[in-house]
């Protein structure tokens, strides 16, 4: 046995490799087709975002509550209680969508840790008022079919600062396509969660999406 | 083929999404070679394959040099799957998970428990080696490429892909005799 081979391990440690990465061929080409034709790569590079997002998201939030709480505080010395009674507070419905779209997550997806992303209540009904009737949804699926005119345009072309991916594969054993070809089922499900973050406003709005699909892989037979 | 690799991506950089998709498809087993060697989690390394493809889609006005997509992908890819080890992923995914490699197809009981321990020494001697020289591994046996493509993917010349590939076949060859 010379250095360039590796003998009986050698096709052994192939099999070991295409076993566990031709269930994932695929996967990049399907993402990619998924993607919403605004993520070109002519949109501003990614080094030039601000290099820790999360920790500059933070910063923001923390900046635009301090500055919430400021003008609160200005009101109330400023007017009397029973303007501040009196306040209009729209939002409310619109809140109950993002509440609602955050609760929907299928429990199997629950054992995966959400990112601690710091909440304004401010910031999220700003977004929210913006939104169109049919909430975060609608406006999601207006900005993925109808370009330029869509809602999420009308919020000054907010930044997607995130999208974790999270994902496994199921072995569902081995089938027989057409009745006499062998093929392994292989069930891929994945998580995604974009959240975009509007810098004009502070504001911020996430998605998150289940999916689910259902790959046949062909086993060679001699 | 490197000409319509260059092809593929001036015509991807000038937005024709299909020719990227084309690219995805020449590069795919690379891209997930690579992240394999970092994470050694199919499941991780198809996520960080997916997330570079679609970086290297956004990012492809800053290639300069087409001929050098492959390996210009390629460091992403092996920067998100760093990116993914370091933020422990691996030891958050829930361990009730069933993994493809855990569930060999087919068999009988009997070849799957074989199949099961062949891979877990294969997986055990794989983690035993650097990350560089996994690379090549990894890329010759999974992606079948020679030295040279090697050395060009991850931008060093092919006599050091060899002396890798040599150094890493006597390691697994000393770990799976054990």
């Amino acid at each position: 046995m010379n250095d360039d081979d590796l003998g009986p391990w050698e096709s052994q440690l192939r099999q070991h490799l295409s076993r566990h990465l031709d269930g994932q061929l695929g996967r990049s080409l399907k993402r990619f087709e998924a993607e919403p034709p605004a993520a070109r790569h002519n949109e501003p590079p990614e080094r030039s975002r601000p290099p820790a997002p999360r920790v500059t998201l933070r910063t923001v939030l923390a900046g635009v509550a301090a500055l919430a709480a400021a003008v609160m505080l200005l009101a109330l010395l400023v007017s009397d209680g029973e303007e501040q009674a009196e306040a209009p507070r729209p939002q409310v419905d619109q809140r109950a969508d993002i509440d609602r779209i955050e609760n929907d997550q299928p429990t199997q997806q629950d054992q995966h840790p959400r990112p601690d992303v710091p909440r304004d209540p401010a910031a999220e009904a700003t977004i929210t008022a913006d939104l169109p009737p049919g909430g975060p949804d609608a406006a999601l699926d207006a900005n993925e079919s109808s370009g330029a005119s869509n809602a999420l345009a009308n919020l000054g072309q907010p930044l997607i600062i995130e999208r974790l991916l999270r994902s496994r594969t199921l072995d569902e054993g081995t089938v027989l396509i057409d009745g006499r070809t062998p093929a392994r089922k292989l069930r891929r499900q994945w998580y995604e969660r974009v959240e975009w973050y509007d810098r004009a406003r502070g504001a911020r709005m996430e998605r998150i999406v289940p999916r689910e699909e259902v790959v046949f892989v062909r086993i060679p037979t001699l | 083929m490197e000409s319509t690799v260059e092809e593929a991506v001036h015509r991807a950089q000038a937005g024709d999404r299909q020719a990227f998709g084309l690219l995805i498809t020449r590069f795919e087993r690379a891209a997930l070679a690579v992240a394999y060697a970092v994470l050694l989690d199919a499941d991780l390394a198809g996520d960080a394959a997916q997330e570079g493809f679609l970086r290297g889609w956004q990012r492809l006005g800053e290639l300069r040099e087409p001929s050098r997509f492959g390996s210009w992908l390629c460091e992403i890819v092996r920067n998100l799957a760093h990116d993914a080890r370091r933020r422990g992923k691996r030891e958050r995914r829930a361990r009730a998970e069933v993994s493809l490699a855990s569930l060999p197809a087919g068999g009988g009981p009997v070849s799957n428990l074989e199949q099961k321990e062949t891979g877990e020494r294969l997986g055990q001697a794989l983690a035993a080696l650097d990350e560089a020289s996994r690379t090549a591994l990894v890329l010759r046996y999974y992606e079948g490429l020679s030295s040279k493509r090697i050395g060009e993917l991850l931008g060093t010349s092919s006599a050091a892909v060899d002396m890798r590939l040599t150094r890493a076949r006597q390691i697994l060859r000393a770990r799976l005799a054990e």
